[in-house]
């Protein structure tokens, strides 16, 4: 929390520091102003200025109220316990790393590292990397006779060099590039996030002021709608839907091993002796493996690749309509998109 | 007159809510059906850690999912009873927001305001009508109400099909993946006899019909099963992600967003896609994989038992490099690729077209619960 208010504290309310009274003293002689044209429209026969300037005086004062809004919800962002309500909720994985207390921002932050570095992710690159290295651990079978003892190449040779990734070990290298793919985008994921407080405090603050102004009220309108689609809905996303597959995982990992142990040795002393004296415990420890790799992989890559697709498309959603509501449409994405 | 006459509607539906949690507060969830077999039964048993888990004690874990029950319906039921009261609060939510408008509206003598607050109203109706439309649909799909129970529910169908196919899968490539290795490792033997100026290699040659017609068709078609199998089990988490994601994660924000005007859109999105997700995403599943995976699974449970007949010990390699025949193993690849084609349009093709078909049918009730009334503009007007 701390932290988070600091990083306010340096981009949302240190600018407000310096900008809040700058702010209200414009706002006062835009009104002062504004007021005086009021005043004076109805003496030059303008009533239509008059009631364009009655609209603007509404605008400048709810901008005003905007502010000191924004200001309430950022104190109130970084102090609310997202951490405990997640928890209570079934939808945040508690571990020994697992912040306590945690507001929104640490929350994310530690659902997407966790994913990452210790969760699914890590350990289907981990454990691909493994079995790559297992199944090329194979007999390499070479026997050299001389024809005449101390003279080379003059003689018979017998050699095997097999190794048990021969079938499948173009198919792993693939799956391991795959792997490499989701990794980037995660790391865009975990940019973002970690971004996510001073964007929320830089393009808010500046929206805000931007809104005072007739000239810029579309921009920062949708300045507004950015700092707080990245800077809220997205952590908000990102904690409800990687806590969720946090959770999920950590069951599938307590199975893992288990089921690999049982398809390699079954379930009983005699089907394990069995399987060790025909030598079909190693082909069957092989193909567990294997099928174990593609299930994490599988969850993996839906994970990967499904969340963020959801969660942008929500964030995208949420900035056109706010923005809509607040200023100018924006459409990051399509932006985005052209650009790409 | 007219503004009494919603008022007392409201306070009908109002009541309505609030008897119908009364009522099913009291009501005992249905007696649990069977399930349908395939997947579940047992796993690695209860010892997975409950305070993290969905699957009540009571029920025994999936061994696929081991998050999972193995009976399908009652965690669905769970996955809804828990989350239902939820529910309905932010559908009060947002009566309670059109409500402070128009009771605004008529402090303030607005008669805008006023009718903006009715206009509310009528948003959450109209959430209400989606949140009851989605309760009875589940009340039908999984028997949240006793007496509207209709039966199988797409969970446990397409989780079963898609589990049954994995299965199917994983037995062919263990069959066909078994002589492959042995072949490969005699082919891999070398007998070479050195002179000092010549060398001549003797067994390289032999080994190369068995390379031709076993081992690199047996190696593509393993790297292609392989591929399915991936895609079967990011289809299947997808579809459990759906199940238990769709109303914590969708439906309940997607109401309260809704209930505020500037993320009215977002809401009707977050709506579209827990109906999306929910009901559409497995129901097609469900169809498509039961009109293909019969006949995929019954081409590789037949190539499986055809294979490990005929490719017993060293029988992988004599039949290995037989062109064709009963015993050809190159001959029963050959049938396996001609079964492919049905294996890619379940695995691949269906299921790209249900995702197209769901990201259809979001967009659909997105646009018709937040796209009819455009919210953008009003306040940069203020």
């Amino acid at each position: 929390m701390q932290e988070c208010l600091n990083s306010i504290n340096s981009f949302l309310t240190a600018p407000y520091t310096a900008w809040f009274p700058i702010t209200l003293i414009a706002a006062t002689l835009i009104i002062v102003i504004l007021a005086a044209i009021y005043l004076f429209a109805p003496l030059m026969g303008r009533e239509d200025i008059r009631r364009n300037i009655g609209i603007m005086i509404y605008q400048t004062l709810f901008g005003i109220v905007l502010i000191m809004a924004f200001g309430i919800f950022a104190t109130w962002l970084c102090s609310f316990n997202a951490e405990s309500l997640l928890q209570s909720l079934n939808l945040i994985l508690v571990t020994s790393i697992a912040p306590q207390n945690a507001n929104l921002y640490e929350t994310a932050v530690y659902d997407l590292y966790w994913f990452t570095n210790h969760g699914a992710l890590a350990n289907a690159n981990n454990f691909l990397f493994l079995l790559y290295a297992g199944l090329n651990i194979g007999p390499s079978l070479s026997i050299e006779i001389n024809f005449i003892p101390g003279i080379q190449n003059l003689g018979i040779s017998v050699n095997a060099p097999f190794t048990a990734s021969s079938v499948l070990g173009s198919y792993f290298s693939y799956m391991s590039q795959a792997l490499s793919w989701l990794f980037i985008i995660n790391d865009l994921q975990f940019i973002i996030i970690s971004a996510a407080p001073i964007i929320f405090a830089i393009f808010v603050s500046i929206g805000l002021i931007a809104r005072l102004f007739g000239f810029s009220r579309n921009f920062g309108g949708s300045l507004i709608a950015l700092g707080v689609g990245i800077g809220f809905v997205y952590p908000l996303m990102v904690s409800i839907t990687y806590g969720f597959i946090n959770v999920a995982y950590s069951q599938l990992y307590n199975s893992i091993f288990i089921n690999i142990a049982t398809s390699t040795f079954g379930t009983n002393i005699q089907s394990a002796l069995a399987s060790l004296a025909s030598g079909s415990a190693l082909v069957n420890l092989f193909l567990s493996s294997i099928y174990a790799i593609v299930n994490l992989v599988g969850f993996t890559a839906t994970a990967s690749l499904i969340l963020p697709m959801l969660n942008f498309v929500v964030v995208n959603t949420f900035v056109i309509d706010f923005s809509q509501a607040f200023g100018e449409r924006l459409d990051f994405m399509s932006l985005l998109t052209n650009i790409i | 007159m007219n503004i009494k006459r919603i008022n007392i509607t409201i306070a009908f539906f109002v009541a309505l809510i609030i008897l119908s949690q009364i009522a099913g507060a009291k009501i005992s969830p249905p007696p649990p059906p069977p399930p349908i077999g395939g997947i579940g039964g047992g796993g690695p048993g209860n010892n997975v850690p409950q305070s993290v888990g969905y699957c009540p004690n009571q029920f025994s874990i999936n061994a696929i999912a081991p998050w999972y029950c193995s009976q399908i319906n009652q965690a669905a039921y769970k996955v809804f009873t828990d989350w239902e009261p939820v529910l309905m609060l932010a559908v009060l939510f947002s009566f309670m927001i059109a409500a402070v408008i128009f009771v605004a509206g008529i402090a303030a003598r607005n008669s805008k305001l006023r009718s903006y607050g009715i206009g509310e109203f009528y948003e959450a109706g109209a959430s209400l009508i989606f949140v009851v439309f989605f309760m009875l649909l589940a009340a039908l799909i999984f028997g949240i109400i006793p007496g509207l129970y209709i039966g199988e529910d797409p969970y446990n169908t397409s989780l079963t099909y898609i589990y049954n196919t994995i299965d199917a899968t994983q037995g062919l490539l263990t069959a066909l993946y078994n002589p492959a290795m042995l072949a490969y490792f005699y082919t891999s033997i070398s007998i070479t006899v050195s002179t000092l100026a010549t060398v001549s290699t003797i067994l390289g040659y032999a080994a190369i019909p068995l390379e031709i017609l076993f081992i690199i068709p047996a190696t593509a078609l393993s790297s292609l099963l392989v591929e399915g199998l991936l895609v079967l089990y990011a289809e299947f988490y997808l579809i459990l992600f759906a199940m238990y994601a769709s109303i914590p994660v969708f439906l309940i924000p997607g109401i309260f967003l809704r209930s505020i005007m500037p993320t009215r859109s977002v809401g009707g999105l977050l709506i579209g896609a827990a109906i999306g997700f929910y009901f559409i995403l497995p129901t097609l599943f469900s169809i498509a994989f039961f009109f293909t995976s019969k006949g995929t699974m019954q081409t590789f449970i037949a190539a499986t038992a055809q294979l490990n007949s005929i490719s017993q010990g060293s029988n992988a390699i004599t039949n290995g490099a037989l062109p064709n025949g009963q015993n050809s193993i190159p001959q029963e690849i050959k049938t396996i690729q001609e079964g492919m084609g049905s294996f890619w349009i379940s695995v691949i093709f269906y299921p790209a077209l249900i995702l197209a078909l769901t990201y259809f049918s979001i967009t659909t009730i997105a646009d018709l619960l937040g796209g009819m009334r455009p919210s953008g503009g009003l306040l940069s007007r203020i």
